[in-house]
């Protein structure tokens, strides 16, 4: 019980540490507004699970699967907001209101990774023998998570200072596109999308299940026998946003010395 | 909204034609532990598997071999889709009590018939 606590706080944890890292690096945030998401997030879980049953008849028996996909596709779009008020209308709304944007992603992740957690605990605290062995757990396992959130923040804080925060930013993008093309197993399992074909086998390089595997999968989306459809995808999503702010750059550029002349 | 849901199960139909001719085979989650533990299914092919859980507390069926990962409610079942896979043995099992949780898909190229397919 105790490893399977563990184990259950790397995989499903992992990802919401390694974000909360990341945008508490890129956008500073009151303790409030942190408080306010962890709540929020929890309940919002809590009310997921509690319509679990309803979302799961969904769509043909698809439901979950897709409402799961569809909460990390809207953690994509989340920082996406974030880089558009960066980057392109530095003066809009949205860049005024960048510790809103990271309250809806925390609360996003909270529910589409701590679903499990819920029903894990759910399941087991009624168990006398299981409580001890898991506070055990849960203790390590959010040690580990912070320890890699804690140092996250301060890469986040150095890239930022060395290399502006467009890095900082580059650097979230790639971790959301790695959230989002992992998930497009859940629609692979329930048959929403076809099973497609292995492009590559880079077990033997980094095994998935390895440590680093498993820190490389969070970390970037590493999936060692990737398919056409994930790697289109996970390029997709991050060069798109790069390449429309690179062009878009230019426009304005463009646009400019055309005024001034 | 159930607009949207009919073009949804009209698109998930034209998406996946194989939707209606998988074979499908059951498992029985009951004291933490699978029945049958192995599986056997035909190699190349698409299958349904459902999973029943008996148990008091949520499991969640995980497979690293076979790439799935699905969250099977007390007392309530669940399916997932597997497949077009190669010959050869994929190991599953219960992510909350994998010690006892554990079971093994079995591909082979002809059905023998000694899964439980309906």
């Amino acid at each position: 019980m105790l490893i399977n606590t563990v184990i259950l706080f790397l995989r499903d944890a992992l990802p919401l540490f390694v974000l909360l890292g990341m945008l508490i690096g890129q956008v500073a945030v009151t303790k409030r507004l942190l408080f306010g998401a962890l709540l929020l997030g929890f309940f919002c879980s809590l009310v997921f699970i509690q319509q679990v049953d309803v979302l799961g008849e969904l769509f043909a028996g698809t439901g979950l699967e897709v409402s799961l996909w569809a909460l990390h596709f809207l953690l994509y779009s989340g920082v996406l907001l974030l880089g558009f008020g960066l980057f392109i209308r530095p003066a809009s709304y949205l860049n005024h209101h960048q510790s809103w944007i990271v309250l809806v992603l925390l609360v996003i992740i909270i529910v589409a990774k701590g679903t499990n957690f819920l029903l894990y605990f759910n399941g087991f605290l009624n168990q006398q023998n299981a409580l001890q062995s898991m506070l055990i757990g849960t203790l390590l396992g959010l040690g580990i998570c912070l320890s890699l959130a804690i140092l996250l923040y301060f890469f986040t804080v150095w890239l930022k200072r060395q290399f502006g925060p467009f890095a900082s930013w580059t650097i979230l993008l790639i971790f959301v596109s790695g959230q989002v093309t992992n998930s497009l197993n859940l629609l692979v399992q329930v048959d929403v999308i076809p099973e497609g074909v292995s492009l590559w086998n880079s077990q033997w390089l980094v095994d998935n299940e390895s440590e680093y595997g498993h820190l490389l999968n969070v970390l970037f989306g590493y999936i060692a026998t990737p398919t056409t459809l994930q790697v289109s995808l996970y390029i997709s999503l991050i060069f798109l946003p790069l390449f429309t702010r690179y062009f878009w750059l230019k426009f304005i550029a463009h646009t400019d010395r055309g005024e001034n002349q | 909204m159930a607009r949207f849901h009919r073009y949804y199960c009209l698109l998930l139909m034209v998406v996946s034609p194989s939707l209606l001719a998988v074979p499908e085979y059951e498992l029985v989650l009951k004291d933490h532990l699978f029945f049958p533990s192995q599986i056997t299914i035909p190699a190349g092919k698409k299958v349904k598997l459902i999973i029943h859980n008996q148990d008091d507390t949520p499991e969640e069926f995980y497979s690293f071999s076979l790439n799935r990962q699905k969250v099977i409610f007390a007392n309530s079942k669940t399916y997932i889709f597997v497949g077009p896979l190669r010959p050869g043995e994929y190991e599953f099992s219960g992510e909350y009590n994998p010690n006892s949780a554990r079971g093994t898909v079995v591909v082979e190229k002809e059905s023998r018939g000694d899964g439980d397919a309906d």
